[in-house]
């Protein structure tokens, strides 16, 4: 019955502006991800162009989360939100900006709700090891977030105003100016939410669970000539959560976030040399309100890290390519619960990359940490990719990645453990890409087996306390598909992404908590003239909440369904305006036990390209 | 509520009478009265931050258990947020939720909800009823929170300004202890008649646990026992580790022997001995990281119990001994199980 409605409601809308012409840009490919996949031989990457990021709300778990197949244990609508890859655990997916890793210093992993979209790009999406690249913690995948720039001499401002369900605003502004040897490109964003959604089958809401958040960036890019680059980035971002609570008794807290970051980088071309040269300035600021109103007991935290990463590359002939990097990052932890800790980490490796023939390319990477106080084990990567036929390749890649203890690992008073070992990972991998005229399917095989993960357990009702306890084996097949084609006015994109994912404690051989067996996002694009529509499902099958397998307290699968309709009013598309219907099938679902989510809601959006 | 709560009272009453005739008429026969009277009542803490906190029952013959007890007769409400404690009085269980701000008051032997106080209560850890009065430590406040049984309203506050944990009361003395977690090493002495502070009494470090017999108070802590008579308020004696003991916990005492955990095994002492047995009684061979071992201990009935909480990432499992250490029986408990009470 609802289907119905809504088709039919789609067939007047599109009737409405059959007249229209002009169809809509189609993706387009930018230089950062093309960095990436060049270094990513027998791994897939996934590229989230600008306007897959605009079809999402600005907090990086949405679009993950329904163009990945990547878990997000969410603490209900914009809180804490983690990630779990490929069976792994929070900390075990880096999250990259413009080539360096910011996960927190403190938590190991990325909070995907302190992220905005609204500040970049493009996102690389590359599931698979990649510690020689990004250092600790990149055993599951990697979240690319990356920031571009073009010297087109185009100007251009771009302003989209969203609002919706539960009083969410969305302001953001965003400009770029070019000349033919620079580039200068910036924006401001704002997003607020009373996040006060209701319950279902009960006169509950989701309380205490507002929040905003401010994000601003500044880049800039410079050619002295055809060889030499320099880039500043700037990336600033500011947020404030209440924490949700179940029973109105509970005592509100809040917790503020505040990241900084800043980095210079330079390119160069010297015939067979090659530099790329980055410094960069990380800073995380948090603090916790253990109390709504009062401003005693605060729990802080600050961290800053001084990043250079140097690479020297020469090219030995057009077929052999050489690199050494050297990279240094030393933070210092301080804070209620830390006392000027710092770490400081130097790194060196190797790359070489082989382009055999058309048909065969394979490439190596070995790099070695040395973290004061670490022994860190010898990293490799190696990848290979074999064209059989025109619509035919098979793409290896074996990697050895590790994860470092975190500043809370380590030095929480009462908790933290010194005695701790890096966690380790030996992966495999091994994936299938069959290419037709609009079609693309991927099968993908791997393994992953992880050793001395770093839990934490109780040691008391709010006391935890980390060990290296157990071996993980993670086994996992994946199958994505694509399929576009344009025809006249019409352009049809539709996506498939299937994950089966067995991720075993080794000594229990119980499924990990939080980490579903089956997820997959399915979605399809259409254009038509001035006109498009979306549709954006993710189906996620059930999840463990005890480590005993517990069916009883199992989480139920979910399928969620966004819709999004959307209409450029003049010819020239500088203003664009539409509607979305996210969860329209009205699922009450949760990712985190007890955490609800919202059921279905709305947002009215307008977009001016000017 | 109020509505309920009298007819409860009515019910309540009536069933007393009913059973006082019984009793007198017929000596040998005791009818229980409720579902939950005479038998074991566990308080599973839950996850913190999840209104995964439960209440198990265990028959006194160990032949019979039920888990989620009070959703069960509370319609499938979840109970709250980390269950910290269970004081009983004549009539009533008094849960205390700890991350839920809360105190569900429930009928004892039924287990059905009376009444739910909110008023005043931070972060509540434990309670104590003694002449119609309950008292509450509020670690939110670092104070204890007075209420009025009759009708459950809130009477006063009692400031200490440091941690506050246990209570136990003795004549006119409220004692409490000021030390959680394995810190602190002092117990608050009150006077309940005037509800002042009357005295401070320093214990040896590390104190986590205490016990009232006899006019003596024992207060275990890291290095052994520290024994105050509760006439004085004085320390009238030490009792000092045994070989090979470390940092002993969780001290309860029944027929005139303490018992008492380190890491996975369980000792046992003559209460008027001078030094703390290094010698386990039993060893519950339970595996784990050495701060969750023991994490729920208990002597009650007769009956030692012992929970393995798993990590608080499944449910619990919880063993029973007699006695003289031989294993009874396990049970699988709720989440986190912390202490074990017996219902009479």
């Amino acid at each position: 019955m609802r289907y119905s409605i809504i088709i039919v409601f789609l067939f007047n809308f599109f009737a409405m502006f059959s007249q229209e012409k002009k169809t809509q840009a189609l993706d387009t490919v930018f230089l950062e991800s093309v960095k990436i996949v060049a270094k990513s031989v027998g791994q897939k990457t996934t590229v989230l162009s600008k306007n897959k990021i605009n079809n999402y709300s600005p907090q990086l778990t949405e679009i993950l989360n329904f163009e990945t197949p990547i878990y997000f244990k969410e603490n209900g609508l914009g809180m804490v939100s983690s990630p779990s890859f490929r069976g792994t655990t929070a900390q075990q997916t880096s999250v990259v900006w413009n080539g360096i890793n910011i996960n927190s210093q403190f938590l190991g992993q990325t909070d995907f709700n302190t992220i905005s979209t609204t500040s970049f790009d493009e996102v690389v999406v590359r599931p698979g090891g990649g510690s020689t690249q990004f250092g600790t913690g990149t055993i599951g995948g990697s979240i690319n977030l990356n920031n571009n720039f073009s010297f087109n001499k185009q100007e251009n401002i771009t302003v989209n105003l969203n609002y919706g369900s539960f009083n969410t605003k969305e302001i953001a502004l965003k400009a770029s100016t070019s000349t033919s040897n620079l580039n200068i490109n910036g924006g401001l964003a704002y997003f607020d939410s009373d996040n006060d959604y209701k319950f279902v089958n009960s006169n509950k809401k989701n309380e205490n669970g507002e929040f905003y958040n401010k994000s601003v960036f500044l880049n800039g890019s410079y050619k002295f000539n055809t060889n030499q680059q320099l880039k500043l980035y700037t990336s600033l971002f500011d947020g404030l959560r209440h924490f949700s609570i179940l029973e109105t008794t509970q005592t509100r807290t809040k917790y503020k976030d505040e990241n900084l970051r800043l980095m210079l980088e330079y390119n160069g071309n010297f015939n067979k040399f090659f530099l790329n040269n980055k410094i960069a300035l990380i800073k995380e600021d948090y603090t916790y309100f253990p109390e709504l109103t009062s401003t005693s007991n605060l729990s802080t935290g600050n961290a800053i890290s001084k990043i250079i990463k140097n690479e020297f590359g020469y090219k030995i002939d057009n077929t052999l390519l050489l690199k050494a990097f050297v990279n240094y990052n030393n933070t210092i932890g301080k804070g209620t619960n830390y006392n000027n800790e710092e770490r400081s980490v130097l790194t060196t490796g190797a790359y070489f990359k082989h382009n055999v023939n058309k048909n065969l390319v394979y490439q190596v990477t070995v790099s070695n940490d040395n973290t004061s106080k670490y022994e860190s084990p010898l990293l490799f990567t190696l990848g290979s990719e074999l064209r059989i036929a025109p619509w035919y390749k098979i793409s290896i890649n074996s990697s050895k990645n590790y994860r470092v203890p975190t500043f809370n690992d380590l030095f929480w008073p009462g908790a933290g453990n010194p005695d701790l070992k890096p966690e380790s990972s030996l992966q495999y991998e091994l994936t299938n890409t069959l290419n037709f005229n609009n079609l693309t399917f991927k099968l993908t095989g791997y393994y992953n087996n992880i050793k001395d993960l770093i839990v934490w357990l109780p040691v008391s009702g709010s006391v935890w306390k980390p060990t290296n306890t157990n071996k993980v084996l993670i086994k996992g097949i994946e199958v994505e598909g694509t399929y576009s084609k344009l025809f006249g006015n019409h352009y049809l994109k539709a996506g498939l992404s299937y994950a089966y994912t067995r991720s075993l404690n080794r000594e229990t051989n119980r499924q990990l908590t939080y980490v579903p067996y089956h997820k997959m996002v399915f979605s399809i694009l259409y254009n038509y003239k001035r006109v498009n529509f979306s549709i954006n499902n993710n189906y996620t099958g059930a999840v463990y909440t005890q480590t005993d397998n517990n069916k009883k307290t199992a989480l139920d699968p979910y399928l969620l369904t966004n819709l999004k309709f959307g209409v450029a009013l003049d010819t020239k598309e500088i203003v664009n305006i539409g509607f979305k219907i996210k969860n329209a099938w009205n699922t009450s679902y949760q990712s985190v036990a007890y955490k609800p989510m919202p059921l279905r809601n709305y947002q009215l959006y307008i977009t001016l390209n000017i | 509520m109020k509505n309920h709560f009298f007819k409860t009272l009515l019910f309540l009453i009536s069933i007393t009478l009913f059973i006082s005739c019984e009793d007198s008429s017929s000596d040998e026969v005791y009818v229980p009265k409720g579902d939950y009277d005479l038998g074991f009542i566990v308080s599973n803490e839950g996850n913190f931050g999840s209104p995964t906190a439960s209440v198990s029952y265990i028959s006194e013959d160990l032949l019979e258990s039920a888990n989620e007890v009070y959703s069960a007769v509370n319609n499938s409400a979840a109970l709250g947020d980390v269950l910290q404690s269970i004081t009983f009085d004549d009539d009533y269980a008094y849960l205390v939720l700890n991350n839920s701000n809360k105190i569900e008051v429930v009928d004892k032997y039924t287990f059905k909800q009376i009444t739910t106080i909110t008023e005043n209560i931070s972060a509540p850890r434990y309670a104590e009823v003694e002449d119609d009065k309950l008292y509450i430590t509020n670690s939110g406040s670092k104070s204890i929170v007075v209420y009025n049984v009759a009708d459950f309203s809130y009477n006063t506050s009692i400031e200490i300004g440091s941690t506050v944990e246990e209570i136990i009361i003795e004549g006119n003395y409220l004692y409490v202890q000021n030390a959680s977690f394995g810190y602190g090493k002092t117990i608050t002495v009150v006077d309940i008649t005037t509800n002042t502070v009357v005295k401070t009494i320093t214990t040896g470090d590390g104190l986590n646990s205490m016990e009232e017999e006899d006019g003596i108070l024992y207060a275990m802590h890291k290095l052994g026992v520290t024994k105050i008579s509760t006439t004085t308020n004085e320390v009238i004696g030490e009792i000092t580790l045994g070989a090979e003991l470390t940092s002993p916990n969780k001290m309860d005492i029944e027929d005139g022997f303490m018992y008492y955990i380190s890491g996975a095994k369980i000792y046992k002492t003559s209460i008027n001995s001078s030094e703390l047995s290094g010698a386990a009684l039993i060893d519950t061979k339970v595996d784990g990281a050495s701060w969750s071992l023991g994490y729920g201990f208990a002597v009650e009935n007769d009956k030692i119990f012992y929970s393995d909480v798993k990590g608080f990432s499944e449910n619990s499992e919880l063993l029973v001994y007699d006695l003289q250490g031989a294993f009874l029986k396990s049970f699988t408990t709720g989440i986190g199980s912390n202490n074990v009470y017996f219902n009479d």
